[in-house]
């Protein structure tokens, strides 16, 4: 579960009284539904209502309304579905459309609410290498197509880059490889581009085969796929190993 | 600058600006600002995106600083004791401080990055500032500035928003994941009464994490199991005084400090080690503005003993807690020479840090030297230090906690554990563990000079220096923990032996300090010999005589069943019980309660009705108090009889206080129930033993008597003594399956603990009209009779409780409460007495249906709908009970009819056979009930009519539409069900559908009038109102509102998202042949929902499937952000928001690639350019995803959208102008 609270009630009142009559509102329902929720105090005259985490649905709604017709001042509830709210403004039981973003509108009314603010997301640290084996291009044919791409000279090691007989191999140097592979398959549409995405043991074994306007999924031929592209050999080769072997690629290169 | 002289000016602000990212040259500009001088302006009315902000701060106050709408500074300065500035973040808030320039007093100076990149090319800055209290009536200090990005800046800029524009990242609101579980599992499962299993669940306090929040009516053998899933752990855990009450949801709670985090459940675990990371990152913030004042010292040494007590905690890494947080203060070390740092900064309390160090740290070191007797303790050695608030309230003291003199040497803890605690000395005593392995148990005391015990305050805290130690405090007892089955019962003879023997009648002290353990092993005779000398010598009036009444107290709970007839009969003997009565103190109250919850356990002590109980007063209210005589008497037999003399005595100011005597009563048995009003503040009435009466009456100071009332949840401690000698339930449902895994047993016996919680709950529900129900005398007898009936169920004895006829007597005092409120009582209190009333009907009902048999471990149902069955019954007799309400009023009113006669008793059957029909029936007779006359009639008619002309399968819908209609708040219920009608009578709509929207109407989620007024076809309708986070309310708004374009491109980007979903159903053939959508809306095993799933035809395989409505340049920009951030390039608000979605994505997607699924399939529009596409393929195996992407057409996307749009009444042109008031 992402642990998003899903709605939020701001209501005037002491806090004692929001609790209390919340309790009584969502107890009043008695359909089955759990009602777990607590109040946050505010800093001025609004507390803020917030579900704890449970599949409270749609009470926002109800508490608004019946909250507001015990109140002089209006009520907000406010929906969430990911990032997309809904803010309903309701004063004596009439709802309207609140414009203002919630975060605004908590503010305003010295309310509190942890779900406003999102702690970004951490990017996974380590991902699966990828290697290319570029056919029909030289290193240096590569570099300045690369640089040219990038905007900028690239410093020395950026790319692990190395002549084989079988093509170039290009993978992560100083700077990660991303889809560079990508765009030289672009640049160069008559080249053929092998790109390798595996794990250190080989567990995890992705081939793509690019050429031109053509994308080739390498799938083992034990395995259901969809994909219409799928082919089930590289290089006549079927086992990781053996099509690293036929690729010319060192198994030592996809160590993370 | 000192702080006196600091002018009122207060902030002065310094501009400068960074160099931007074009190269544009720097600006500087320098701002001064006067509160009370008008302000002056040097040289810049604008400011540089990416630029720093200076502020000069010299005045206490809230300082804010916004750019646009978002706050990028929120924090209250202030200035310490010793003039160092300081920062407080807002509670609420996430930390929003500025950055400090310059700490220097006189020349504080903070900066505030500002953002590179401002919507609409120009943004606004604010900085405000309110006056801390000197200033408190200056108006608060504001002054704004244009911020203004470079050319290059800007460039960007409008390449971000052009596609915002276009498609707005609100899109995936509708299709994407990571919602909760659909509610319609609640609905399947509903929890009765209120989710028991989350109830019962351990919660950490987050303010300090070893200690738990568990249900307090639990027995010490169901706690161990929740929280080590070890019901033998009962030794791992202390009951604490919480902290702060939380809300209880109706149910009471009591706090548990674990002694070993690391044998906590790996869940709870988890949970601690965050609530752990949480505070460690407060202290983090706390030390920012730690200042080396006097009580600022203190406060960190006791931090820094409370995280040396988290030695043994250990994160994640396998770090010790206490090492963690020994690197947050290790820059305050002071260098003594070179390259030697030590813990000398906190003056009189370094010694503590250092010791605490060098006993519990495993990274840091210190030159300290302990010079404690090693392994064995010498009197005299400080083993920790006592913390307490002595005298004044916020100031901490803190006091060193000695040895006196060792009290045992033990190889186990447990054994030595055992000696201490059941030993003769019974002050402070200090178990610690020795390097040799040997465990070493010590009297201790607190050099204390003042006169006020920490023990009596609260906030008292005691912190060991050495790894293990625990801490017993006089008078701590542990009832529940059982003396019998375990290794240790022959120590525990032992110990019991060796008191007997030592002790006298002149000298009892040796039995004073034996726990439940130790005498729940006495026999019979033992027993009687305890008593005996205890009861028979000087011991009850001497000066131990309330640690005697203690003991008795312990042996009446710890007293096996069938041995409590003979202690009855040993405590009640004339001359015992004259000597009991005579003694002052509140403990005898305790006996008495003790007495009285013993007696339910062991009996079933029959109530027939409260008014035939014998009645008496207790207490002082005004000039009044009433007392009462227990002159004694001796049966035929020896058995002995209370008699009660009421004495009334007066104070009046003018006369002699009047004295006046009543009737005495009939001679009572000890357990014979009476009914007693106790007066004072809170005037009540309970239903008690004739013993635990005399024993309260003997009590001449009514203050005590208050005292020793109490609230019910006070005495869990005894709760849990006599449940879990009673027999612990785990132990009990274990044995009863016969034959299955100890899993499965332990599952039962959760799910026993759970219905027990559920009826405790139900019967809490009064608590809250306890104030109102104490007003009139029906009332309070009706709460006594109501406690009772807590009492039995939390004694856990359901059985004794049902025949008991408690629970008949119950309902009947409710009809009572309810009959002479008539229509004073609130709506409330009505409800909830009649919910109670209800609960003793209902379990009267399935005891005479045969569905439930009351047995000692509570109902046993015989139906395979198990406890349901009592749920099922509750609802029906709740329809019943407000049906014949109803109807009364009806016929009082003349507007009754057959109609309406008939819809009441077609419910009635209905309700008979169906659960979700009976809580229908329930709620529509008790909002009839509530109605007026005239206005019920239409509504029962309204129900009668939707009830016509719905399809057969609307019949889920119905039910949930008058559920809807029925609650209390829906103000014109028939009118409601009118519009309704519409809804349960079109063709085409499939059941679940109908469900879902029925009950978002019923919830005021949905306006049906307003769908009934769209154009949505049938097919489209079954989509979105089957999803139950489809968001009405912004398609309603967006409706009613077609020139607010914020609006309209929000909900374009919904329904795209809609639409993708959509488009994917009806191709699902298409890409997938061989599959067949098996579920939409599916929820993961890791939490996520993904929007469809297929399985292989064959039925060999599932796979999960992922829509993305997003258009191909959303694709590519995402993409491109990807790559930013994998070349640690700066990403814009926007690219961190599409860098995030794809986070997500990927997170999504493995969760939907667990085993025992196959690979997941992601489709997304046929649009996506080759490079795209190669990119994110790319991109997902780079993620490990090996994922197979299939395309939707673009154009079938965007040509439902159009039709959704036009069904909707949206317009198909956006205007231009105003966008909605909010830019």
């Amino acid at each position: 579960m992402s642990g998003k609270r899903r709605w939020v009630v701001l209501a005037p009142g002491e806090v004692a009284w929001v609790e209390r009559r919340t309790r009584e509102i969502l107890e009043q329902e008695e359909d089955g539904s759990e009602h777990h929720f607590r109040v946050v105090p505010g800093q001025g005259h609004y507390q803020a209502i917030v579900e704890k985490g449970h599949q409270d649905f749609s009470s926002e709604m109800l508490l608004g309304e019946a909250l507001s017709r015990e109140c002089e001042e209006p009520v907000y509830a406010i929906q969430r579905v990911d990032e997309f709210f809904h803010v309903s403004r309701f004063l004596k039981g009439e709802e309207s459309w609140e414009e203002r973003e919630p975060e605004e509108l908590i503010r305003a009314l010295g309310c509190v609410s942890e779900w406003t603010v999102e702690p970004p997301l951490e990017l996974p640290k380590k991902m699966a290498r990828t290697v290319a084996l570029i056919q029909g291009l030289s290193i240096k044919k590569i570099y300045k197509a690369l640089e040219k791409e990038a905007g900028r000279p690239l410093p020395v090691g950026y790319y692990r880059i190395e002549e084989t007989p079988l093509g170039v191999l290009l993978t992560d140097g100083t700077g990660p490889l991303i889809f560079a592979q990508n765009y030289l398959a672009e640049r160069f549409p008559r080249t053929t581009v092998y790109s390798v995405t595996a794990s250190p043991d080989l567990g995890f074994f992705v081939v793509f085969v690019m050429q031109g306007n053509k994308t080739l999924k390498f799938v083992p031929s034990s395995e259901r796929t969809t994909t219409s592209s799928a082919v089930h050999e590289v290089m006549g080769e079927r086992e990781p190993e053996r099509i690293l072997a036929a690729l010319g690629i060192p198994k030592e290169w996809f160590r993370l | 600058m000192t702080k006196k002289t600091r002018v009122l000016a207060a902030v002065a602000c310094a501009l400068s600006v960074g160099t931007s990212a074009a190269g544009e040259s720097p600006s500087l500009a320098r701002v001064r600002l006067e509160a009370e001088a008008p302000a002056r302006v040097e040289s810049v009315g604008e400011i540089r995106a990416g630029g720093v902000l200076r502020l000069r701060l010299v005045e206490s106050g809230r300082l804010e600083v916004r750019v646009g709408r978002q706050v990028v500074v929120d924090c209250y300065v202030m200035w310490g004791e010793a003039g160092r500035m300081m920062f407080e973040d807002l509670a609420w808030r996430p930390r929003l401080l500025p950055r400090v320039v310059s700490g220097e007093p006189g020349s504080e100076e903070v900066e505030v990055v500002l953002p590179e990149e401002v919507e609409s090319g120009e943004e606004e800055i604010v900085v405000r500032y309110e006056w801390g209290w000197k200033h408190r009536e200056t108006p608060p200090l504001e002054r704004r500035w244009r911020l203004v990005m470079g050319e290059e800046q800007g460039r960007q800029q409008a390449w971000a928003r052009a596609f915002e524009e276009e498609f707005p990242l609100g899109e995936e609101a509708q299709a994407e994941a990571e919602v909760e579980a659909e509610p319609e599992q609640g609905r399947e499962q509903p929890e009765w009464p209120g989710g028991a299993e989350e109830a019962l669940r351990p919660r950490v306090e987050t303010s300090q994490p070893e200690v738990l929040r568990v249900w307090a009516q639990a027995s010490r053998a169901e706690i161990a199991e929740q929280l080590f899933g070890e019901p033998g752990a009962v030794n791992a855990f202390d009951y604490e005084a919480c902290k702060a009450p939380e809300e209880s949801e109706g149910l009471m709670y009591a706090c548990v400090r674990v002694r070993q985090v690391e044998a906590l459940r790996p869940p709870l675990r988890a949970e601690v080690r965050q609530a752990l990371e949480v505070l460690l990152e407060e202290e983090k913030a706390w030390l920012l503005t730690w200042l080396p004042a006097e009580w600022e010292v203190l406060a960190l040494a006791e931090r820094s003993l409370t995280w040396a007590q988290r030695s043994e905690v250990r994160d994640e890494q396998g770090r010790s807690y206490f090492d963690r947080y020994l690197a947050l203060i290790a820059d305050k070390r002071l260098e003594r020479e070179e390259g030697v740092w030590e813990w000398d900064f906190l003056a009189g309390a370094t010694e503590q840090l250092k010791k605490a160090v060098a006993l519990r740290a495993e990274q840091w070191k210190t030159g300290y030297q302990v010079t404690d007797g090693v392994p064995r303790l010498r009197p005299g050695d400080v083993v920790g230090r006592c913390y307490a608030n002595l005298g004044v309230p916020a100031k901490r003291t803190s006091l060193a906690v000695r040895v006196l003199k060792l009290l045992v040497e033990e190889g186990s803890a447990v054994r030595a554990e055992l000696w201490l605690r059941n030993g003769p000395w019974r002050g402070w005593r200090v178990l610690v563990p020795g390097e040799d392995g040997l465990w070493r148990g010590y009297a201790v005391d607190l050099a204390n000079l003042t006169e006020q015990d920490p023990l009596e305050q609260t906030g008292t805290r005691l912190y060991g220096y050495y790894k293990g130690t625990l801490f017993i405090r006089p008078g701590e007892w542990r009832p529940g923990v059982e003396g019998r089955g375990d290794e240790e019962e022959g120590l525990r003879q032992v110990l019991l032996d060796k008191a007997l023997a030592a002790a006298t009648a002149e000298e009892p002290e040796a039995l004073l300090g034996l726990d439940h353990e130790v005498l729940g092993l006495l026999t019979a005779e033992q027993r009687q010999e305890l008593l005996e000398r205890v009861l028979s010598g000087p011991a009850l009036t001497s000066a131990v005589a309330q640690e005697v009444v203690e003991l008795l107290v312990r042996v009446v709970v710890s007293t096996p069943d069938e041995d409590f007839a003979a202690l009855e009969h040993a405590l009640t003997r004339p001359e015992v019980l004259n000597r009991l009565l005579s003694l002052e103190g509140p403990q005898q109250a305790l006996l008495g309660q003790a007495f009285t919850l013993k007696a339910l356990t062991v009996a079933p002590l029959p109530l027939e009705s409260l008014e035939t109980l014998p009645s008496f007063h207790l207490g002082r209210q005004g000039e009044e108090s009433h007392l009462l005589n227990v002159p004694l008497e001796e049966a035929e037999g020896g058995e002995t009889l209370l008699r009660f003399r009421p004495v009334r005595q007066r104070f009046e100011a003018r006369y002699l206080s009047s004295n006046e005597e009543g009737p005495t009563s009939r001679a009572l048995r000890a357990r014979e129930w009476v009914r007693v009003e106790l007066h004072g503040p809170k005037p009540q009435a309970r239903v008690v033993t004739a013993l635990e009466l005399a024993l309260r009456a003997s009590d001449l100071e009514s203050g005590l008597i208050w005292a020793a009332v109490g609230r019910l949840s006070e005495m869990y401690v005894v709760y849990g003594g006599v449940s879990g000698l009673a027999r612990a339930p785990l132990a009990g449902a274990g044995a009863a399956v016969e034959g299955t895994t100890a899993a499965a047993a332990r599952q039962a016996a959760v799910k026993a603990l759970a219905g027990r919680v559920g009826l405790v709950a139900m019967l809490a529900t009064v608590d809250s009209y306890r104030e109102e129900l104490s007003r009139t005398e029906a009332g309070r007898n009706f709460l006594a009779v109501h406690d009772l009936a807590l009492l039995g169920l939390a004694v856990r004895d359901v059985g004794k409780l049902v025949t008991s006829g408690v629970l008949r007597e119950l309902a009947r005092q409710g009809a009572v409460v309810l009959s002479q409120a008539g229509s004073k009582a609130s709506a409330g209190l009505r409800e909830s007495v009649e919910a109670v009333q209800a609960l003793a009907r209902a379990v009267d009902k399935v005891l005479a249906e045969g569905k439930a048999v009351a047995t000692g471990e509570g109902l046993v149902f015989s139906t395979p709908e198990g406890a349901r069955a009592l749920q099922h019954a509750w609802f029906s007799v709740r329809g019943e009970m407000a049906a014949e309400r109803a109807l009364a009023g009806l016929r009082k009113a003349g507007v009754v009819t057959p109609e309406v006669e008939r819809t009441l008793n077609a419910l009635k059957s209905l309700g008979e056979q169906s659960e979700a029909w009976a809580q229908a029936w329930s709620a529509v007779a008790r909002r009839a009930a509530a109605l007026p006359a005239q206005e019920a009639r239409e509504y029962l008619e309204a129900v009668e009519s939707l009830r016509k002309v719905a399809r057969p399968a609307a019949e889920s819908a119905v039910v949930e539409l008058l559920l809807g209609s029925g609650k209390r708040t829906r103000q014109a219920p028939g009118l409601f069900l009118k519009e309704a009608e519409w809804l349960v009578q079109r063709p085409g709509l499939e059941e679940e559908a109908l469900k879902v929207l029925a009950h978002k109407a019923a919830k005021n989620d949905l306006s049906l009038r307003w769908l009934g007024s769209t154009g949505l076809a049938t097919e489209d309708l079954n989509f979105l109102g089957r999803d139950t986070r489809t968001l009405w309310g912004t398609l309603q708004n967006a409706a009613e509102q077609p020139d607010n374009l914020k609006l309209q491109l929000r909900v374009r980007a919904l329904l795209r998202g809609i639409a993708g979903e959509m488009v994917m159903e009806r191709s699902a053939r298409r890409l997938f042949p061989g599959y067949n959508m098996s579920g939409r809306q599916v929820l993961l095993d890791g939490g996520h929902i993904i929007d469809f799933e297929l399985q292989a035809l064959d039925g060999t395989i599932r796979h999960a499937l992922e829509v993305k409505g997003w258009t191909a340049d959303t694709w590519r920009r995402a993409l491109e952000a990807q790559l930013r951030v994998r070349i640690g390039a700066k990403l814009t608000a926007r690219q961190e928001q599409l860098v995030q979605q794809l986070q997500r994505l990927v997170e999504q997607l493995r969760d939907a690639a667990k085993p025992p699924r196959g690979k997941p399939f992601l489709v997304c529009t046929d649009k996506l350019s080759q490079k795209t596409m190669r990119d994110l393929q790319n991109f997902l195996t780079s993620n490990f995803l090996d994922i197979d992407i299939e395309s939707i057409r673009e154009l079938e996307i965007v040509a439902t959208t159009k039709r959704l749009r036009a069904a909707l009444n949206l317009p198909e042109k956006l205007s231009t102008g105003e966008k909605g008031g909010t830019p």
